[in-house]
Order: C-alpha cells, then sequence, then structure tokens
C-alpha cells in the first residue's frame, strides 16, 4: 500500500477527548505526531491552588512539570489508512505511558487506544476535533 | 556542549517550541578519542541550563517554566530537563533540574536529533524570532 506522508497532517489541530477535562493540540514534529495539552477544565491543583503539575510522574525529577502544555502523545507515525501508530499516550491521572494508535473515524472524530503489550488488551476513547466558532 | 535553540514568533500564552538541529560528532563530543557509535555505552545528562545569547537578551521573567525534551526519527521523544517555576528577576544562566533517569543513548547513536526546548509565556509576545543558548554537559560511557 502506498500513501503520501503529508496525508497524515489532517491528524494536527485541536482535539478534546470524550471526559472534557482537557483539549489536546496536535502536531508535526519531524515525520513524527505530537499532541500536548492546551486547554484544562480545570487548571489548578485543588489541594495547592496552584497550576496543576505532573505529580503522577514515575520520575520523581520531573514531577513539577507542568500539565498544561505537557505532551500527553507521543511519537505516532502515520502508516496509511486514515491511522497512526507506534505512539504512546501519557495518563497524568496515575502516571502511567500506554502504547496507543489513532483511527480517524471521519474528519472530526479519532478513536485513539490505549494498551498495554497488545491491542486487544485496551481502551479505545473518542476524541472530537475542536470546532472553532465562525467569525461574523 | 553550547546550542542554539530557536523559533519563530509571534508567541501566544501558554507554551512554545524552540528548537536545536544536533548533527551528532561523538569525535567533538569527546576529544580523547574517535569514537563511533557502538562505542557508546551510556549517555545522561548531569547539568542544563538555558541562557541569553550574547547581544540578544532575552527576558526570561517573561516564562513561567522551561521543558527540554529529545526527539529523534528513530528513538522516543524524552524529557531530560526541567524548571517550574522560572523565578522573577533571574539573570545570567538558569539551570533546569535534570532527569535522573532519562536516558539519551539512543538519541546519540543517531547520525541527528532535535533539542526542544518548551517555554511557557506568560502573556502574548509579538516578537518575530527568538534565540536561546543551552548549556549541556553530559556524562558519556564508552568502551
Amino acid at each position: 500500500m502506498s500513501f503520501a506522508q503529508e496525508d497524515g497532517d489532517k491528524l494536527i489541530g485541536v482535539w478534546e477527548p470524550s471526559h472534557g477535562k482537557a483539549k489536546v493540540k496536535i502536531e508535526k514534529i519531524g515525520s513524527k505526531y505530537y499532541g500536548k495539552i492546551v486547554w484544562l477544565r480545570e487548571p489548578n491543583d485543588p489541594e495547592t491552588g496552584q497550576p496543576k503539575v505532573d505529580r503522577n510522574n514515575p520520575d520523581e525529577s520531573m514531577r513539577t512539570n507542568p500539565i498544561k502544555g505537557y505532551r500527553i502523545l507521543k511519537d505516532f507515525v502515520y502508516t496509511g489508512d486514515n491511522e497512526w501508530s507506534e505512539g504512546t499516550i501519557y495518563d497524568p491521572e496515575n502516571g502511567n505511558t500506554y502504547s496507543s494508535t489513532i483511527k480517524m473515524k471521519d474528519d472530526n472524530t479519532l478513536d485513539i487506544r490505549g494498551f498495554i503489550g497488545v491491542s486487544a488488551l485496551g481502551r479505545t476513547d473518542v476524541w472530537k476535533r475542536l470546532q472553532m466558532p465562525k467569525k461574523k | 556542549m553550547q546550542i542554539t535553540a530557536a523559533s519563530e514568533g509571534p508567541y501566544f500564552s501558554g507554551s512554545n517550541s524552540f528548537f536545536s538541529e544536533y548533527n551528532v560528532d561523538l569525535t567533538t563530543l569527546i576529544s580523547k578519542k574517535a569514537l563511533k557509535a557502538d562505542n557508546i555505552k551510556s549517555v545522561k545528562l548531569s547539568k542544563a541550563s538555558i541562557q541569553s545569547l550574547e547581544g540578544a537578551e532575552v527576558d526570561f521573567s517573561q516564562f513561567s517554566s522551561a521543558s527540554l525534551q529529545v526527539v529523534a526519527d528513530n528513538a522516543p521523544m524524552t524529557s531530560i530537563a526541567i524548571l517550574n517555576p522560572i523565578l522573577e528577576n533571574t539573570s545570567g544562566a538558569i539551570a533546569l533540574t535534570v532527569s535522573e533517569e532519562a536516558e539519551l543513548t539512543d538519541v546519540f547513536k543517531e547520525s541527528s536529533f532535535t533539542f526542544l526546548l518548551d517555554l511557557d509565556f506568560k502573556e502574548d509576545n509579538y516578537d518575530d524570532a527568538m534565540s536561546i543558548s543551552l548549556n549541556l554537559e553530559l556524562l558519556v560511557e564508552y568502551n
């Protein structure tokens, strides 16, 4: 199967996971795709009143990293047929990183699957592209 | 090693990325020995700091935090140093907290890779471009 690498660029944009607690901007760096948190519904930690930091990171030295701006999607490669694979997704709520694949169902909908080991053992979340209000 | 990370503006409030492409040249990295990639046993970052380039002062108080990563075609993106918060009235070289676990071995076995510095802007900044010096100290084990 052949495909143009630029076809993968349709993934670029701002997306909202189903929980609605964050917005993630996907961008291309080199030949791979990465997604960072650009908006949080609750930007501050209720315990400290300060902006949330990556307090569950397994690397203790990295726990002061802000969650806003954090790249939770890393290293996705476009493999054709509206799929991106070989990436990882990080869950800041538990500090776990999962292998991940992305399938674009339509221009505005992604199935993002996170798994450990084999893809069959995992969970899929539906992300929606952020629709910008039309200018009057 | 000292490298320059650059970015084009404008910059909007929040995280903005500065890039520095690095062509791996092990002979200049370790002057004692003409190393090949196979000779490398491990590479770790021991110190990292950021500062203005000479003649191009950057006001670091406009940033709330900094995060440094490496990214390569055949290796996963890895966070290697952070600083949060960046204190007001900071001047000179600003030391980042280096990851205790991050490994750079794989990226130094590539022919080139990219240092990616994310700076969190407190407010919008409409400069056309900005460059920042990265000062890195590496621990390299080799055969």
